[in-house]
């Protein structure tokens, strides 16, 4: 913990930046999900990781969600 | 040549194979990525390959490179121009540290998002800590191509020296537009056609003499003519384009590569040879050292082209409508023209 300084600092992700952001691809709200620490687009069933408090939006770092995943995180 | 065609070829046959694959999946995220990415036609840049680069040079850039620092004091100085002040804004890609660093509150930013495509890049900027602490910071990981942005929800973005390895520059451009609010303002700096003259004909001769036939070794880069349409053809209301020209010096070309790699501007066409033979870069370096260097070591240009546009508003100022003059050209000459007659006797 001690080499990283920044982790202690930003362990969710801010809500003044979560009003900012929308899915790169359907440009659609996303939607963070506590348990997984995600940040998912419903429409397209795809979650976003977010590190450190920073959210990697880049399409092809997605993570496809199943049906089942979707229907328990909502 | 042949071997060049053949790549050409495998290059189709690789998109063709993937659409099939995509096309037989009903999902639509894949379907999405795909249609947005490459359709009809191939990429320029490899993206990956860049982000790679890019996470590479975090590790190499010091936090003050005179290259950058110059384009990025240029570029933000124009915020003083603005009456108006910006709220929100978004540093877009390219020298996201410098930015940072040199912003110094000028255009009255409370909000500062910081995005890059490198996580390692992100996370050196995140270690950077600014003078001026009435500026909140956020970080995230995007790309350009797929601006990760509600519509309407940015004040301003800044991008220095990112723009110049995005493959649809047209449609980056339209997203940054749909993602300011309405009179807000689009400020960008990017390398245009005249950069690295030098080292491009120094590598094209090498190759030629070496290899017998020549490979992309500088990529293409946008000329100063197209920017302008480029802003118009985005809807970005009041274009801007000017340019600038850096003469950078160096001991020899080595220096030259070592600092575009700490920079993160290695070749990344996704046509390149991947591999570069000892003697073709020894001579390179000895033909550009003849060409374009003198007793103090070599010197590199680097066009930098600056862009700025606005979001359309009914406020901004704009044309009349034809036919809503009250007064004649005739008139206008008659007054002038006899004055300018006076003055002149």
């Amino acid at each position: 913990m001690g080499f990283w300084p920044w982790r202690k600092a930003a362990a969710s992700i801010s809500e003044g930046l979560l009003e900012l952001l929308a899915c790169p691809l359907s440009k659609e709200p996303l939607r963070y999900c506590n348990k997984s620490k995600e940040l998912i687009s419903d429409s397209l069933g795809v979650a976003y990781k977010v590190v450190d408090g920073v959210p990697i939006l880049i399409p092809t770092d997605g993570r496809i969600l199943d049906q089942e995943n979707k229907s328990q995180s909502s | 040549m042949g071997r060049r065609l053949t790549m050409l070829t495998r290059a189709c046959s690789n998109a063709v194979s993937r659409w099939a694959l995509v096309k037989s999946s009903s999902n639509t995220y894949l379907q999405m990525r795909f249609l947005h990415g490459n359709q009809e036609k191939l990429d320029i840049f490899d993206r990956v390959y860049k982000r790679r680069q890019r996470d590479r040079a975090a590790w190499l850039m010091g936090t003050e490179d005179p290259l950058l620092d110059i384009v990025t004091e240029n570029l933000l100085d124009r915020l003083e121009d603005c009456k108006r002040s910006f709220h929100t804004a978004l540093n877009m890609g390219g020298a996201v540290m410098h930015v940072k660093k040199l912003l110094k509150g000028r255009g009255g930013v409370e909000k500062l998002v910081n995005m890059d495509i490198s996580h390692d890049m992100i996370k050196k900027s995140m270690e950077l800590s600014t003078s001026s602490s009435n500026i909140e910071n956020y970080y995230i990981v995007g790309d350009e191509e797929f601006l990760p942005f509600k519509a309407g929800s940015l004040d301003l973005i800044v991008s220095v020296l990112g723009l110049h390895w995005v493959n649809d520059l047209p449609r980056a451009m339209a997203q940054c537009r749909t993602a300011l609010k309405p009179d807000g303002m689009f400020l960008a700096a990017m390398l245009g056609g005249e950069t690295l003259r030098e080292l491009r004909i120094s590598c094209t001769l090498a190759e030629m003499e070496r290899q017998g036939g020549i490979s992309p070794r500088v990529s293409p880069l946008v000329q100063v003519q197209d920017a302008g349409n480029l802003l118009t053809g985005a809807g970005f209301a009041i274009p801007t384009v000017d340019t600038d020209k850096y003469i950078m010096r160096y001991p020899s070309a080595l220096e030259l590569i070592d600092h575009l790699r700490s920079m993160g501007e290695c070749n990344a066409v996704s046509q390149r040879v991947k591999s570069l033979r000892r003697e073709t870069a020894i001579a390179a370096a000895a033909i550009y050292d003849s060409m374009f260097g003198d007793s103090d070591g070599i010197m590199a240009t680097f066009q930098v082209i600056y862009l700025a546009g606005w979001r359309p508003h009914p406020s901004q100022q704009s044309a009349k409508k034809r036919g809503s003059a009250t007064v004649s050209f005739e008139d206008i000459q008659k007054v002038f023209g006899d004055s300018q007659t006076e003055d002149t006797k």
